[in-house]
């Protein structure tokens, strides 16, 4: 009986031509496939720079430096000097007056230099709500990733991240 | 079954189309339409901290790709900066002044992503950046790769 039924709807079903279709969607397949660019594992560094004409209710008491950079003259900006030589390495860093790292910036010396930060950005009431990298121009940018990875990972009072990096240039070392 | 080979065998197309149809929606979801302001033939530096950019609700970034010599690329086109920058922003100015939205603190809304070869200097980085903030853009993101490319 069912198959009885079966023929006799089969015998006026409209069969639909499927290979009209199939050759638009292998088309279709064809321009993904050509244009599919796998997306780079690539993340980003989020800073917010300081207008170009800084704010100087109060001068910095960053010193004067031998190396013939200018004192950064930002509000409450806590400066960081990178050094580095002619091969676009670190020689050394130091923040106001203290050295932090000498030598290349290897991962000892980068959890050095995070610990010494994070001594700085710990206390309550910070004084410094920026940094501002002073930093030599030769420098690779593969280097001074490595310092702003550092920089942007400190943690203020109010639980933001660091975001707010300045940049300066610093006289090459042995240029004077 | 005589009867059937006389008329001809039809293959069943619906599998086949029913996969090719899978298979499409799956490259229109992974399609990267920003892939053609990348170039991806920089050696960007290797940092695990990188984070992906979150710009929702705001402007599409500018990219800026600096290869090795220093020479900066925008979508596939060599450009040069001194010229571009500024041309950019005024015609962002332009368009945000002609949507009525104010530009707060001369700070354009719009990020500028600067995606350096790993051996260019500071300097001509910083050349950049300065342009950028000197037209409005603060909002700076620095590229790196998140892991090695080819690693798992």
């Amino acid at each position: 009986m069912s198959r009885r039924r079966r023929h006799k709807k089969s015998s006026g079903e409209v069969q639909i031509n499927l290979a009209a279709m199939l050759d638009m969607a292998f088309q279709l397949l064809a321009f993904f496939i050509l244009t599919f660019r796998p997306t780079p594992i690539e993340g980003h560094f989020q800073l917010h720079m300081p207008p170009p004409e800084a704010k100087t209710n109060v001068v910095s008491t960053a010193p004067a430096t031998d190396e013939g950079a200018t004192p950064s003259s930002f509000v409450e900006s806590l400066d960081i000097y990178v050094s580095g030589d002619s091969r676009g390495q670190v020689t050394s860093i130091r923040v106001n007056l203290d050295v932090v790292v000498t030598g290349a910036l290897d991962a000892t010396q980068t959890q050095q230099f995070n610990r010494y930060l994070r001594s700085i950005f710990n206390i309550e009431a910070v004084p410094y709500d920026r940094i501002q990298l002073h930093v030599d121009p030769r420098l690779h940018y593969e280097e001074l990733m490595k310092v702003v990875d550092i920089c942007t990972r400190q943690v203020l009072p109010d639980g933001s991240q660091m975001t707010q990096v300045g940049f300066t240039e610093l006289a090459p070392a042995g240029t004077e | 079954m005589s009867a059937q080979t006389s008329e001809g065998v039809e293959p069943n197309l619906t599998p086949i189309l029913d996969m090719v149809f899978q298979l499409i929606t799956f490259f229109m979801l992974v399609i990267n339409f920003k892939g053609a302001a990348v170039d991806q033939t920089l050696k960007l530096p290797v940092l695990g901290s990188a984070r992906p950019l979150d710009y929702a609700g705001t402007q599409e970034p500018l990219t800026l790709n600096i290869n090795a010599q220093g020479l900066v690329q925008s979508y596939g086109h060599p450009v040069a900066v001194e010229t571009f920058i500024p041309h950019e922003a005024k015609m962002l100015k332009l368009q945000m002044k002609a949507l009525g939205k104010p530009i707060e603190e001369g700070e354009l809304p719009t990020p500028v992503i600067i995606r350096a070869d790993k051996k260019v200097d500071f300097a001509t980085v910083l050349r950049i950046m300065r342009l950028c903030q000197g037209h409005g853009y603060r909002k700076v993101a620095l590229s790196a790769m998140t892991r090695e490319a080819g690693s798992p």
